[in-house]
C-alpha cells in the first residue's frame, strides 16, 4: 500500500524529473510523427475560408512579425498560407515590421516557392509574389502604407533580383493599403493590435492574425467584434490549417509532442492533487489521533 | 428609355449588359442621364466625359472620385490595356501621373477611381489616359514604366501608347474636408467627463481630505524586499519590462524604479537594472542618478549598473537569467510589460531563492507571475503603484477618479446589455406573435426595439 | 527650465495628438504621419546609445578582468563578427550573415523559448492544487482547456474541443475584457498625470 510519505515526496518532486519526462515525450514523437485528425477550430476555419473565397488576382500581404524563437509555431502557418495563396492564384506580398522577421520572411517565401516549383506550380517572381524590405517604425510603416505603399517601400525583391518597387508588375495593383484584399499578421508581439487599430479601423483593410499559443487570448476580443477576420493560434492552429489544405507539414508533425506533453502535464497535475488530498487526510487523521491521545 | 437614348448617342447596342449606366453620384451631381455627344475634335481613342467629384466618404477631404467612359475606338493593332490618371496643380502646365490600381467599379461603361492626397485649399485638374498595348501581348508583361518605353516582345520592339482625355470637368474638383469626426463624439464626451472627474478629485485632494485605498500586498512588500536584500548584502535586480519608452507600463515601471532606487541609495544596496531598450536605459540612468542625489549620495551612483543588454527578446532573457544565477540577487522586481518570457524570468528567480515582486498590465502573463512570484501587481495596480508608494494626495485623487470611471463603465455595460436584451426580446416577441409594425402592439414593440438600437448606437465608435 | 521645457513639450504634444484623433482633416492625418516618422528617426538614434552602452560595459569588464570577462569577450566577438559579416557580405539568403542567423541565432533563440515549456510544466505541477473552491474551478477549467487543445480529444469526447472553445470565447474573454478596461482607465489616468506634469519622476527631476 502506498504510504503517505510517498505522496508527500511526490508533491516535492525534483523539477528535473519533470523536465526529463517532458523532454522525452516531446522529442520521441518528432522521430515518429503521428498524423492525427484534428477538430478545426472556428477562428482557423474563418481565415482559411476567407482566403479560399478570394478571386485570383487578389493581393494578400503576409507580415512576418516574429523572430526565430517563435518560428516553430508561426513558420508552419506562414508556409501553409503562402502555399494556399500561390496555388490558387492569389498574389502575395511578404513584409515585416520586426527586424528579426527579415530573414524569416525570405526563408519562408523562398522555401515555399521552391517546393511549389518542384510540384509543377510555377509562381512568377514579381508578379505572383514579392518580398518587401524591412522598414523600421511599426506604426509609421502601417500609416504610410495607408497613404502610399510605394513611398514606404522604395524597392522590392523577387527571384533573387532587387528592383525599384514600381518596376514589379504586382505593385501595379497595390498602391495603398486599401488595394490589399487581406493582411495576415503572423506575430509574437502585439503588432496585430496595430494592424487592427490603423489598418482595419482607419483604412478599412481586412486583417487576420496568426499568433503564438500564449497570445491567443489577447485577440479573442478582436475576433468577437469582427475586427479580425480570423485567428490562428499556435502550432495547433498551424496544424489545423495544414489539415484544411490537405498538406501536412511542420505543424502537424509537432502535434505528437504537443499531445504527449499535455498529457504528461495533466498526469502530473492529477497525481499532485491526489497526493495533496492524501497528505491532507493523513494530517487530519494525525491531528485527530493526537487530540484523542 | 434613358439607357436606349444614351446607347444611341454612343452608337452601341442597348442590350449590352450593364453598359451605359450613369452612376447615381453623377446623376445627383447634375450630370445628364443621357450622355452628351462626344466633341468632334476629341480623339476617339481617348476616354470621354471625364468628371471629378469630391469623395464624400473621405472625411480627410483628400479624396476625389474620377468618373470616365471608355473610348469609342481602339487604334489598329492595339488593345486597351488600362487607364492612367494625371493630375496638375498649376493650371495644366505640368501633369503628374497618379497611382493606378486596376480595380474599377463593376459597371462596364463608367469607370470610377478614388484619388487621394488632395489639399482642400488647392484646385486640381485631372485627366485620364487610355493605355494601349500591342495586340497579342499579355497584359502582365507590361509594368508601369514599360508603358512608356519600347519593349522587346517576340523579337520585335513594340511601344505602348497613351491617349489623353480632356481635363475633367465641368464640376468642381476642390475637395472638402471635415474638421471634426462626428462618429467619435461619444469618445470625446467620455474623455472630457473623465478629465473633469480627475480634476474634481484633485480639487478635493488639495483640500486635504483623507482618501481610503485598499491595501495592495505587492506594494507593501517593496520595502520589505529592499530591507531583506540589504540585510543579506546581496543586490536587487530590477527589470522594467520589455516594451519601449512610449509604453505607459514602462513609464509606470520607471516611476516605481525611482522609489526603489531612492531606498537602495539610502541603504547602499547594489541595484542592477538590465535594459532592453536604449531609450529606457538612458531615462532610467537619470532616474537612479537623481535618486542618489536626492538622498545626498551622488558619489555612490554607478551608471554601469543600468545597462543595455540586447534588443532580442530571448537574448535579453538569457542574459538576465544568467545574471540571476551568477549574482544571486536577494530581491527581484519585474515591473512593466512582458511577453512570453515572464515565466522563464520568474521561475529562474524562484530557483535562486529571491523574493520576487512582479507588476504587469500584460494580462496573459499575470497568471505566470502569480504562480512563480511572491507578490504580483495586476493590471492597473502597476499604474497605481507610484501613487501608493508616494502617498501624495494629488496622485491618490487620480486613483479615485479611475474608480469612478470604472463604476461608470460598469453602469454603461449594464445599461447596454439590458437595452440589447430588451431590444432582441421585443423583436422575438413580434416574430413569435406574428405582429407587424402596422398593428398596435407590433408598432409599440417595433418602436421600443428601435429605441434600444438608438441607445446602443450612442456607444458605437464606428 | 530643465524641468519646465520637457513638461511643456509633453503637454503640447499630448494635446496635439489628442486633438488629432478627432480631426479627420488631411492636415491632421499628415501631422500624425510626420510625428510617427520622427519616432522612427529617434528610435534609430537610440540604437547608437544602446550599442555604446553594450561596448562600454563589456570592454570594461574585460579590462578589469572581471570573473565573467569570458562571457563579455564572447558577446563582443559575436556582436562585432555579425556587424562585419553583415556589412561586408550583405544579409541576403546564402550570405555568411544569413548562415550565422540561421544556424546560430535561430537555434539559440528557439531554445530559450522552448525552456518555457519545461518551466510551465513544473509551474503547473506546483500550482494546480484544489486548495480552495476557486482553485478547484481553475483546475477544472485548465484541464478542460488542455484536453480541448490536443488531438486526443476525438477519441475521448468530440465535445471537449467545443468546451475548450467556449471557455476561451466567453468566460476567459470576459475576464480579459475586465482587466483590459481597468488597464485602459489606468493608462488614461497615467497619461493624464504625465501630460499635466503631475507625475515627473520619469524625467529624473521629480520631487519625492
Amino acid at each position: 500500500m502506498i504510504g503517505v510519505n510517498f505522496w508527500e515526496r511526490l508533491q516535492r518532486l525534483d523539477r528535473r524529473v519533470i523536465f526529463i519526462l517532458i523532454a522525452a515525450v516531446v522529442a520521441i514523437p518528432l522521430i515518429w510523427p503521428p498524423r492525427p485528425k484534428l477538430q478545426i477550430s472556428p477562428p482557423t476555419q474563418k481565415v482559411f475560408d476567407y482566403i479560399e473565397k478570394l478571386p485570383p488576382g487578389s493581393v494578400v500581404a503576409l507580415c512576418f512579425d516574429y523572430g526565430p524563437s517563435s518560428a516553430p509555431e508561426l513558420d508552419p502557418m506562414a508556409y501553409a498560407i503562402l502555399r494556399q495563396c500561390l496555388t490558387k492564384g492569389v498574389k502575395v506580398i511578404v513584409m515585416t515590421l520586426d527586424i528579426t522577421g527579415k530573414q524569416m520572411k525570405s526563408h519562408a517565401l523562398n522555401r515555399v516557392v521552391a517546393q511549389l516549383e518542384q510540384e509543377g506550380v510555377k509562381p512568377v517572381a514579381g508578379d505572383d509574389y514579392l518580398d518587401l524590405p524591412y522598414q523600421p517604425g511599426y506604426t509609421a510603416v502601417v500609416l504610410g502604407m495607408g497613404e502610399d505603399v510605394h513611398k514606404v517601400f522604395p524597392i522590392g525583391t523577387a527571384g533573387g533580383k532587387t528592383q525599384p518597387i514600381g518596376t514589379w508588375p504586382l505593385m501595379d495593383r497595390v498602391h495603398t493599403m486599401r488595394d490589399l484584399s487581406l493582411v495576415v499578421d503572423l506575430a509574437s508581439s502585439n503588432t496585430p493590435t496595430m494592424w487592427v487599430l490603423y489598418g482595419a479601423s482607419r483604412f478599412g483593410v481586412k486583417v487576420a492574425a496568426g499568433v503564438t499559443a500564449v497570445m491567443v487570448m489577447d485577440y479573442y476580443p478582436f475576433l468577437q467584434s469582427k475586427q479580425l477576420v480570423g485567428l490562428l493560434g499556435g502550432m495547433k492552429g498551424a496544424a489545423e490549417y495544414e489539415q484544411l489544405l490537405k498538406k501536412p507539414g511542420l505543424g502537424m508533425s509537432g502535434m505528437g509532442g504537443q499531445k504527449w506533453g499535455h498529457l504528461v502535464i495533466i498526469a502530473f497535475v492529477v497525481v499532485g492533487n491526489i497526493g495533496y488530498f492524501a497528505s491532507r487526510r493523513a494530517a487530519r487523521r494525525a491531528a485527530g489521533a493526537a487530540e484523542v491521545g | 428609355m434613358a439607357v436606349a437614348a444614351v446607347a444611341a448617342a454612343w452608337g452601341q447596342p442597348a442590350e449590352a449588359p450593364g453598359s451605359l449606366q450613369v452612376p447615381r453620384e453623377l446623376v445627383e451631381a447634375g450630370f445628364p442621364v443621357q450622355l452628351p455627344p462626344p466633341p468632334a475634335d476629341l480623339d476617339p481613342a481617348a476616354p470621354a466625359a471625364v468628371v471629378a467629384l469630391p469623395d464624400t466618404e473621405d472625411d480627410s477631404g483628400a479624396g476625389v472620385k474620377v468618373f470616365w467612359f471608355p473610348p469609342q475606338q481602339t487604334p489598329p493593332g492595339m488593345k486597351l490595356g488600362g487607364y492612367r490618371l494625371y493630375r496638375s496643380t498649376d493650371g495644366g502646365l505640368r501633369w503628374r501621373a497618379l497611382p493606378q490600381p486596376e480595380k474599377y467599379a463593376a459597371d462596364a461603361a463608367c469607370k470610377i477611381q478614388v484619388v487621394g492626397g488632395h489639399w482642400p485649399w488647392k484646385a486640381y485638374e485631372l485627366r485620364v489616359a487610355a493605355l494601349y498595348i500591342p495586340t497579342g501581348t499579355p497584359e502582365k508583361n507590361w509594368g508601369l514604366q514599360d508603358r512608356r518605353r519600347p519593349k522587346r516582345v517576340e523579337g520585335e520592339w513594340v511601344t505602348a501608347r497613351e491617349v489623353l482625355s480632356r481635363v475633367a470637368g465641368p464640376y468642381n474638383t476642390r475637395p472638402y474636408a471635415k474638421w471634426f469626426d462626428g462618429k467619435k463624439t461619444n469618445l470625446l464626451v467620455t474623455a472630457v467627463l473623465y478629465c473633469v472627474a480627475v480634476l474634481w478629485f484633485l480639487r478635493h485632494a488639495r483640500r486635504g481630505r483623507e482618501m481610503y485605498l485598499r491595501p495592495i500586498p505587492g506594494i507593501e512588500a517593496v520595502d520589505d524586499a529592499i530591507g531583506r536584500a540589504t540585510e543579506m548584502g546581496k543586490p536587487i535586480l530590477y527589470v522594467s519590462g520589455l516594451d519601449s519608452i512610449d509604453s505607459v507600463s514602462t513609464i509606470a515601471s520607471m516611476i516605481v524604479l525611482g522609489r526603489v532606487a531612492r531606498r537602495t541609495a539610502e541603504y547602499d544596496t547594489p541595484l542592477l537594472v538590465p535594459c532592453r531598450d536604449p531609450l529606457v536605459m538612458a531615462a532610467e540612468r537619470e532616474i537612479v542618478k537623481e535618486a542618489h542625489l536626492a538622498v545626498g549620495k551622488p558619489e555612490a551612483f554607478d551608471p554601469e549598473t543600468i545597462f543595455y543588454v540586447t534588443d532580442s527578446q530571448f537574448g535579453y532573457v538569457a542574459a538576465v537569467d544568467g545574471m540571476m544565477m551568477r549574482e544571486r540577487p536577494a530581491a527581484n522586481f519585474f515591473m512593466g510589460y512582458f511577453y512570453a518570457e515572464s515565466l522563464i524570468l520568474a521561475e529562474t528567480g524562484a530557483a535562486t531563492g529571491a523574493i520576487q515582486i512582479a507588476g504587469t498590465d500584460a494580462d496573459t502573463q499575470i497568471p505566470f507571475f502569480v504562480t512563480a512570484c511572491d507578490y504580483c501587481l495586476m493590471g492597473e495596480e502597476l499604474y497605481a503603484a507610484s501613487a501608493y508608494l508616494a502617498r501624495e494626495p494629488i496622485l491618490l485623487a487620480q486613483l479615485k477618479a479611475q474608480d469612478v470611471g470604472k463604476v461608470a463603465i460598469a453602469a454603461a455595460i449594464w445599461l447596454g446589455t439590458t437595452a440589447a436584451t430588451l431590444g432582441v426580446l421585443g423583436t422575438l416577441l413580434m416574430a413569435a406573435q406574428k405582429l407587424t409594425p402596422a398593428t398596435a402592439w407590433g408598432g409599440k414593440l417595433h418602436w421600443f426595439s428601435a429605441l434600444m438600437d438608438k441607445f446602443l448606437a450612442l456607444f458605437a465608435t464606428q | 527650465m530643465r524641468r519646465t521645457l520637457p513638461l511643456t513639450i509633453t503637454f503640447l504634444a499630448g494635446l496635439v495628438m489628442f486633438a488629432q484623433f478627432f480631426v479627420p482633416h488631411k492636415l491632421s492625418q499628415d501631422a500624425l504621419t510626420y510625428m510617427t516618422d520622427w519616432m522612427r528617426i529617434i528610435g534609430a538614434f537610440a540604437l547608437v546609445l544602446g550599442i555604446g552602452s553594450l561596448i562600454q560595459r563589456h570592454t570594461g569588464r574585460i579590462r578589469q578582468r572581471h570573473p565573467d570577462a569570458a562571457f563579455s569577450a564572447v558577446a563582443l566577438l559575436c556582436f562585432l563578427g555579425m556587424v562585419v559579416l553583415g556589412i561586408g557580405w550583405k544579409t541576403e539568403e546564402g550570405s555568411p550573415f544569413d548562415w550565422g542567423f540561421t544556424y546560430v541565432f535561430m537555434p539559440l533563440d528557439a531554445t530559450m523559448f522552448s525552456v518555457l515549456a519545461f518551466f510551465m510544466a513544473s509551474a503547473a505541477y506546483r500550482t494546480f492544487r484544489a486548495r480552495t473552491p476557486e482553485a478547484t474551478l481553475l483546475l477544472v477549467a485548465s484541464l478542460a482547456l488542455m484536453f480541448g487543445r490536443i488531438p486526443l480529444q476525438r477519441a475521448l469526447d468530440p465535445h471537449l474541443a467545443g468546451v475548450a472553445e467556449w471557455i476561451m470565447t466567453w468566460p476567459a474573454t470576459a475576464a480579459k475584457r475586465g482587466i483590459l478596461l481597468g488597464v485602459a482607465l489606468g493608462s488614461m489616468a497615467m497619461s493624464l498625470r504625465l501630460l499635466l506634469g503631475i507625475e515627473r519622476s520619469h524625467l529624473g527631476t521629480g520631487k519625492e
